[in-house]
């Protein structure tokens, strides 16, 4: 056989393998370093340790951060950091290529993408549809309990939330809410 | 999970724009290897004489796409961070039209415009030229079809998100598909090849 031939026989073979690959395997995988907003929110309730460091720039940080955070200007990167890192950026991705940077012995480094938005949207004004399933509606129950907890007004509706992230945070400020 | 390099911070910002260029000229070399720095046989895709364009960037497609499905199951490449184009359907097939007549007529696409150039040919310093024109023309009027430009929006979707098959299901279908362009191209060129 020539080169190519075997190319292609290889090609072939790897495609009639691929449908028998995990069933589960879909090409947006969950990272598992990355943590979503209720788990975080359950974290700082609990008060376990945990360090949440800001990369964005100093302005958005001062306009608003989520609660106990800290600016990657006046963070420490390993040494005094208590806990879990918990980095979050302003949706460009930097917090997980900053994951190593702030590595440190077996503490865990996770990150959060578009912190911000989901802590606004999930925990400040989360929205639970009214014909949710038993186990949704736990689910939404535990949501529920960690959003007054922080100040946030749980709602049912029939639409999940799409507003941006400025518009929840502007609504956030009208109730009087501040961090 | 290590892979993009980029994403989990094994490259930095200027080491990924040196690798970029690295790459750069691999893509261009090989191109030129293959070619395809020549209007002629990039024309021939279009009368149906000379298909290698076809088999060059479906070869291409298929080697990249069993490359990825296969290390993302290794747990080596974390799909989900692979930056995926945005969809906007009638705006790219807009785009994909005047690109193609460009194409024909130039007998050179934007890349290989640039392979032309770097081994010397006249009409590549023409094509890339009149690229540079085509791109301050179109800043220049884009107040105008900015609403066309950005509608339809899809966001970034897949075949398989499309489609509602499983990931290894639609590359199968891929394959198969490229197969028969093969095998389809080579009764073309054996019809039209003068």
């Amino acid at each position: 056989m020539t080169v190519n031939q075997v190319l292609a026989a290889t090609a072939v073979g790897l495609a009639l393998l691929a449908p028998l690959a995990d069933p589960g395997f879909r090409t947006r995988r969950t990272d598992p370093a990355r943590v979503d907003a209720v788990t975080l929110a359950e974290w700082l309730r609990d008060r376990r340790p945990v360090t949440i460091v800001d990369l964005r720039d100093s302005t958005s940080y001062e306009e608003f951060h989520l609660p106990e955070a800290v600016s990657a200007s006046q963070a420490v990167s390993g040494g005094a950091a208590r806990g879990t890192i918990v980095l979050y950026d302003g949706g460009d991705g930097s917090a997980r290529r900053a994951r190593r940077a702030y590595a440190r012995g077996d503490a865990a480094v996770l990150f959060m993408e578009d912190a911000i938005g989901d802590w606004l949207r999930e925990i400040m004004n989360p929205v639970f549809p009214a014909d949710a399933s038993p186990a949704e509606r736990a689910a939404f129950d535990r949501q529920a309990e960690v959003s007054r907890y922080f100040g946030g007004v749980p709602r049912i509706g029939a639409l999940t939330d799409a507003r941006g992230a400025r518009e929840l945070l502007d609504q956030t400020r009208r109730r009087g809410c501040a961090f | 999970m290590s892979a993009p390099l980029y994403e989990f911070g094994y490259l930095t910002d200027s080491a990924s724009l040196a690798v970029a260029v690295v790459l750069g000229f691999g893509f261009g070399f090989f191109l030129e290897r293959g070619g395809l720095g020549n209007a002629r046989k990039l024309a021939g895709q279009f009368y149906l004489t000379d298909l290698t364009v076809l088999k060059v960037m479906f070869s291409a497609i298929v080697t990249a796409m069993l490359g990825l499905f296969w290390l993302g199951w290794l747990g080596i490449v974390d799909l989900s961070v692979v930056y995926l184009l945005p969809t906007w359907t009638v705006p790219q097939l807009v785009g994909g039209l005047v690109f193609g007549a460009g194409f024909v007529i130039g007998g050179l696409c934007p890349g290989t415009s640039c392979v032309a150039a770097a081994t010397g040919r006249l009409d590549g310093f023409a094509l890339l030229a009149g690229m540079f024109l085509g791109i301050i023309a179109f800043n220049e009027s884009y107040p105008m079809f900015a609403g066309f430009y950005d509608s339809y929006a899809m966001g970034q979707v897949t075949l398989a998100d499309v489609a509602g098959l499983p990931y290894g299901v639609m590359v199968l279908c891929v394959v198969v598909a490229a197969i028969g362009a093969f095998a389809l191209a080579e009764r073309l060129e054996a019809r039209y090849a003068r």
